[in-house]
């Protein structure tokens, strides 16, 4: 039966071609879209790792400060100073410190090292009680507390992706991620070792940039709000009590005022900043699933189109078979199936063009698995659009009166 | 002879409404496509109020440091750097300074009104070509003598002041009190040199530091004479850069980078590898071709539409031979058919188009953007469109007017 089709098929090959390359061309669009969204509802059903809501984010470094060549030091007991009069609020529960807002598109990654394996992470700098507000979740190890103020080296959180890309197996707990030194070239002294990262814990996540982006790994340091290697203040992460009026936001701008005279200040809700930042990475999506979806239909008008013609045409041959005994069912799968046949050689071509991206190791970000389930439902959806183009032309040959069509010539 | 062809035609095209649907769809769809996608650079990149005189003018967006031992990074120029080493240029008629916008928070009755500040010099009013509707722009004496005085755009007066007028009046930014001195038109986020809600002198920036500082967060605007000026501006501009003496060696020793347009920028921010050179050649190629890629599916589409109904015709080719009609008649005809079937493709895809492109104005996605149809490339496009559809239309009827009558009334086309 079907090497029958291909033979069908083949009879006709110049007509069909133009059909497989239709095929193949949808594939690839279908493809690129399904990769998209496989690859973001995979990354969504991840969990967050924090909780953002009832948490407002002020930005400490105003651009014009940073214009001014260097950032304003809200340090040591300034520091201090303002956090203690966030706190003091009535509406606020808790407050923290940290170098990177949750839900932008800013971020700081750093080179960390064990035992030789080396990679690029990002990370930011929180205050002690960071993982209160955030509610993020330490499942191994300690958090940071007041009296590593002392240690002799910079105690760290990793998340679960590092302690898996640095650590794999080996309990982390204690060790160095501080990247060392190159060896120094000949004829120079060795530089000295940088001071010591000692994880002290594991936490779940923190997935700074949404539910949208993909597994990343992660670590927190420490800002130090006291002593002589006092770290600053970069953005204020304030939770308040559920039911707290918008209007808070202005009161709590009024307390920064007083306190830091002078300064700009940015207070925006974390729910605020993450719905913009869903809305800025889903926005190009939307726009290239719509476009890629009128090319799927204008496809599949043309093949309905293409299909009804050469039923038109091969009314003789398909009355000729109906004489002989083939079945109004019989006839309508030679139709289907050879659409079927085309649209696989179509799709075939499209696969192996779509198989080099992971052989060439070029997307390797995405994952096999997301990439195959990708290249799955692309497959479905072009076989469920050709079966529906296929529908009318197929019913319309199933119409064919041997009798009549045999009488045309 | 013509009106019978446009006759013919019509009956044809609604004889087969199918047919005509499909082609009409895809015409006007890979239309509406391209025209919204160029309106969309030429948005952001065309040569638009305020920026008017774009043709002369070049801008210092970022630039490029490094040492001996970090690698090469791309920031922001500070404002000591651009003021004794782009002011200075020879042969610039004026030069700008301004910031990159930042969003400020004001609460007014209880309510937030946000806003995007820009602190820029007197100049900027010069090179940029803003319309006013109250009022006027503020001078470079009012940046020197650190005046509080702010230009505002439409939007921002109407959230401070509702339907009033603003000049004379003071509003409240990042907490300290400014004169509006003038009200512009909105102009479009999306445009990176004039783009703010509210501009101010820079003299007006709370922290001193900035005055001295090499890296930061400004950006310049040239202003050249004539546009030939502008290859020798850009040559003095990297001569500058290497001879530029670094503060702070610790931070960077070299720096590097070039006079760009907002695309050119954009195309070295892309293909960063050479540095001397800004890739928009490259760029606009990169752009073409996905351009063309994107046209392959419908051209394919269209091709094996008209195919398929040139071949479904063949016996009507067939009754016009044995009826003695000429292979020029018929091609002719074919011609006129594919003409017309394309431009009323076009002009629902015109229509369309203003649709898409009204939606995209309205929906707020792009603050204060106004997408205008480029009537150029939605003609391009048509051209194109034509080209494929008389070739995947007129070949194959050409090929079967020389088939004997016989033959074509047998649909013998193989």
């Amino acid at each position: 039966m079907i090497r029958q089709l291909v033979k069908l098929c083949w009879n006709r090959k110049r007509s069909q071609a133009l059909v497989a390359v239709e095929v193949f061309f949808s594939f690839l669009v279908v493809f690129a879209v399904m990769t998209v969204a496989v690859y973001n509802v995979h990354n969504y059903r991840q969990p967050l790792g924090f909780d953002y809501r009832d948490v407002l984010n002020v930005n400490l470094t105003s651009i014009s400060d940073v214009a001014a060549g260097g950032q304003k030091a809200v340090t040591g007991e300034v520091a201090r100073r303002l956090l203690g009069e966030v706190a003091g609020l009535e509406a606020v529960s808790e407050v923290a410190g940290t170098a990177v807002p949750a839900f932008d598109l800013t971020g700081m990654s750093d080179l960390v090292e064990h035992r030789g394996r080396r990679l690029e992470s990002y990370n930011t700098e929180v205050t002690d009680d960071f993982a209160g507000v955030m509610r993020v979740e330490v499942t191994q190890g300690r958090w940071f507390e007041a009296a590593d103020d002392v240690l002799p080296y910079d105690p760290v959180l990793i998340n679960q992706r590092l302690k898996r890309d640095l650590f794999g197996s080996e309990d982390p707990i204690g060790g160095n991620i501080a990247p060392q030194p190159d060896p120094p070239a000949a004829g120079q002294a060795a530089g000295a070792p940088p001071r010591e990262m000692r994880v002290v814990g594991v936490f779940q996540d923190f997935r700074e940039d949404g539910e949208l982006s993909g597994p990343e790994p992660y670590f927190f340091k420490r800002t130090r709000l006291s002593g002589e290697h006092a770290t600053p203040l970069y953005n204020l992460v304030v939770r308040v009590r559920p039911g707290t009026p918008a209007s808070f936001e202005e009161t709590l701008m009024t307390r920064l005022r007083a306190t830091l005279p002078g300064s700009t200040f940015q207070v925006d809700p974390l729910a605020k900043m993450r719905r913009s930042l869903m809305r800025l990475k889903l926005v190009p999506f939307v726009a290239g699933a719509m476009v890629a979806a009128f090319m799927l239909i204008m496809v599949a008008l043309g093949m309905v189109g293409v299909l009804w013609q050469s039923v038109a045409r091969r009314r003789r041959e398909i009355g000729l078979r109906r004489a002989l005994g083939a079945t109004a069912r019989g006839v309508s799968l030679q139709v289907l199936g050879e659409l079927l046949a085309v649209t696989t050689a179509g799709l075939l071509l499209g696969a192996a063009l779509g198989v080099q991206l992971p052989l060439m190791g070029v997307i390797a970000w995405i994952g096999n698995g997301v990439y195959a389930t990708a290249m799955a439902l692309s497959a479905l959806t072009i076989y469920v659009l050709t079966v529906l183009a296929a529908l009318y032309p197929s019913w319309l040959a199933t119409q064919v009166q041997p009798a009549e069509a045999l009488h045309d010539e | 002879m013509l009106r019978n062809y446009l006759k013919v035609a019509f009956k044809v095209l609604l004889r087969r409404r199918f047919y005509t649907f499909i082609s009409l769809f895809g015409i006007a769809f890979t239309l509406v496509v391209l025209t919204v996608c160029a309106a969309f650079l030429d948005h952001v990149f065309g040569a638009h109020a305020p920026e008017t005189r774009a043709f002369r003018t070049r801008g210092v967006y970022m630039i490029y440091t490094a040492n001996a031992t970090t690698a090469r990074t791309m920031t922001f120029p500070g404002y000591a750097l651009l003021d004794r080493h782009v002011r200075t240029l020879p042969g610039t008629e004026r030069v700008s300074l301004f910031t990159f916008q930042e969003k400020v928070v004001t609460y007014q009755d209880g309510v937030r009104i946000e806003a995007y500040r820009k602190y820029t010099d007197g100049d900027f009013w010069q090179i940029m070509d803003f319309s006013f509707l109250e009022g006027g722009p503020f001078t470079t004496k009012d940046d020197e003598e650190r005046n509080r005085v702010a230009v505002i755009n439409a939007t921002t007066r109407q959230r401070f002041f509702g339907d009033q007028a603003a000049v004379g009046r003071t509003v409240e930014i990042d907490g300290e009190r400014f004169r509006v001195v003038g009200v512009v038109e909105d102009v479009s986020y999306l445009r990176l040199t004039p783009f703010a809600d509210v501009w101010l002198p820079i003299g007006t920036i709370k922290n001193e530091v900035y005055r001295t500082a090499y890296l930061g967060n400004f950006m310049a605007a040239i202003l050249a004479p004539r546009a030939k000026d502008l290859p020798r501006i850009a040559e003095e501009y990297r001569s500058a850069l290497a001879r530029i003496e670094s503060p702070d060696p610790a931070r960077f020793t070299m720096v590097s980078g070039g006079i760009d347009t907002p695309f050119g920028q954009l195309s070295r921010m892309l293909f960063s590898q050479k540095l001397a050179e800004n890739q928009s050649s490259r760029l606009l190629g990169w752009l073409l071709g996905t351009a063309f890629v994107f046209m392959l599916l419908p051209t394919v589409n269209l091709v094996n539409i008209s195919v398929s109904r040139i071949l479904e015709r063949a016996s009507e080719i067939g009754v016009r031979k044995a009826f003695g009609a000429s292979s020029r008649t018929l091609v002719g005809q074919f011609l006129v058919e594919n003409l017309v079937l394309t431009l009323v493709g076009g002009l629902v895809g015109f229509l369309l188009a203003l649709l898409a492109i009204e939606a995209i104005n309205g929906s707020g996605l792009f603050p204060y953007a106004r997408f205008i149809l480029n009537l150029r490339v939605f003609l391009y496009g048509l051209l194109l469109t034509l080209f494929f559809s008389v070739l995947s239309g007129v070949y194959p009827a050409w090929k079967m007017s020389r088939l004997s009558p016989v033959d074509a009334l047998k649909g013998a086309l193989r």
